[in-house]
């Protein structure tokens, strides 16, 4: 048996704002020159010391009924991008991914992403004092999807003073990123049967009471095709199948698999990492 | 943590049976092209079985998808298929978006000013035999019938690349034409989800 989980340092918040400058290409369904999303930079502090930190987001406002990507979109789509475009001194972490959403893009293709509004932040590290004045930047892109799809992409841009607005938007961010499990109190014990050598694996979820809803979310992978077949719940125990396959000429391909289980429940949404291992099955 | 019988044994007291898999569903690289008929935009019949023995492209397009604009508007399909066409390979696109009648299709043809005929598949049926996922999505049928190739047009899902892009349908229908086996038989396709009626 063999299994794993994997801590992500990270945060979400979904902070109701609209913001002109997201730019937006042409639909046939009379949108054109409209923008389905609109983006802003944010910031959580206003100055910063050395050794110190902040974070930077970009806050995507999304037309009802629109949707954009997580960073595995799924079947089809395009991951939405943020490249951050830092003045000398300062340097960013990982972009942290709140918990997607899945959702069906047509018929049979699934998709993963976000809806209404969503944050896409990092945490910025400071190796010098601030120039407050010098302008901070995010080129951003995303792909804007409902019954088409529009290209959509940013150049965001502003001094650190000007973008600091209240941290109950980054709270509300590191509430809803997926939390790394504390090995000494698991929320779950996973145990995987199959592997890549067999091209299906399940993974067996067992949970310390009935979990709610529970939903598991694959991250990109280049070298592997990955197919959730099926996510089903019984009580305490969650089965997960799953379809792996090596693609682009990869003899021996990737041996684990970056992912997030995801649980709702009456009173919230809550998400794990859970790195799965590939070679389960291997002698 | 549970041991792997345990947790079958529990799987089984719970009910939870086998799922259904989905894996069936549209082709694999080695696999039969699958036969279809269809109506290409000028309302002409074209089936698979007509190109017997030939090597043939699958594309499936959709106008309103900007991937599929922005590789129209750069001349990647077109370039390709009139780059190929003398070695014998024959292009088909397919348009399974449930909205693209015979006309649209008819209109984009001749606005790009295309040598191909773009096959109506409002149904669907066709899309679905095939697995095809997004626009653009690519299958390379060899002289004997089977899939050798399928998935994204290239590398460059964003089109931010400049001079380093690989087309891998180009290098698969180069070796294929070789007799060579097709180094990179599949890849992730990158585009718009195919519109497929409900």
């Amino acid at each position: 048996m063999k299994n794993g989980f994997r801590v992500l340092v990270a945060i979400l918040t979904l902070v109701p704002l609209v913001l002109p400058g997201a730019a937006g290409a042409s639909s046939p369904s009379g949108s054109e020159g409209k923008s389905k999303v609109r983006a802003r930079l944010v910031a959580d502090a206003a100055d910063v010391g050395p050794g110190g930190t902040l974070h930077l987001g970009v806050v995507f406002d999304i037309d009802p009924g629109w949707h954009i990507y997580w960073r595995n979109p799924g079947g089809a789509g395009l991951a939405t991008e943020v490249l951050w475009e830092l003045p000398e001194g300062l340097e960013a972490g990982d972009l942290g991914w709140p918990l997607p959403i899945a959702f069906d893009q047509s018929e049979g293709i699934p998709g993963y992403g976000y809806q209404g509004t969503v944050m896409l932040a990092s945490e910025i590290h400071s190796d010098v004092a601030g120039d407050f004045a010098t302008e901070i930047g995010a080129a951003v892109s995303w792909l804007a999807c409902k019954d088409v799809c529009v290209l959509g992409s940013a150049e965001l841009a502003g001094a650190l003073g000007d973008l600091a607005e209240s941290s109950e938007g980054f709270q509300r961010w590191q509430r809803d990123l997926p939390r790394s499990v504390d090995p000494g109190k698991p929320p779950f014990s996973v145990t995987t049967t199959g592997g890549l050598g067999e091209g299906r694996l399940t993974l067996w979820v067992r949970w310390p009471e009935a979990p709610g809803q529970v939903e598991w979310f694959p991250d990109p992978s280049e070298g592997l095709k990955v197919e959730v077949l099926g996510v089903r719940t019984r009580a305490a125990l969650t089965r997960i199948d799953v379809a792996v396959q090596q693609i682009n000429g990869d003899a021996t391909g990737p041996p684990r698999l970056d992912s997030v289980v995801v649980v709702t429940d009456a009173r919230r949404r809550r998400g794990w990492k859970l790195d799965v291992d590939l070679e389960n099955d291997k002698p | 943590m549970k041991s792997i019988a345990t947790t079958l044994l529990c799987a089984g007291i719970l009910g939870i049976g086998a799922i259904p898999s989905i894996a069936g569903t549209g082709v694999g690289v080695g696999d039969p092209a699958p036969a279809f008929t269809l109506t290409d935009s000028a309302g002409q019949e074209v089936s698979l079985a007509d190109f017997k023995g030939k090597v043939v492209v699958l594309e499936w397009v959709n106008p309103d998808c900007p991937f599929v604009q922005r590789h129209y508007k750069a001349g990647t399909m077109k370039d390709l298929a009139a780059e190929y066409a003398p070695k014998g390979v024959v292009w088909l696109a397919i348009n399974s978006t449930n909205y693209m009648d015979a006309q649209a299709n008819a209109k984009f043809k001749a606005a790009n000013d295309l040598a191909y005929p773009i096959l109506v598949d409002q149904s669907g049926e066709v899309g679905h035999l095939y697995g095809a996922m997004t626009t653009p999505h690519l299958f390379i049928i060899d002289s004997e019938g089977m899939v050798v190739y399928m998935g994204a047009i290239d590398d460059d899902p964003r089109g931010s690349k400049s001079g380093s892009t690989v087309n891998y349908v180009s290098a698969a229908l180069d070796q294929v034409l070789a007799g060579e086996a097709v180094t990179v038989s599949e890849t992730k396709p990158y585009g718009c989800s195919v519109k497929y009626k409900k």
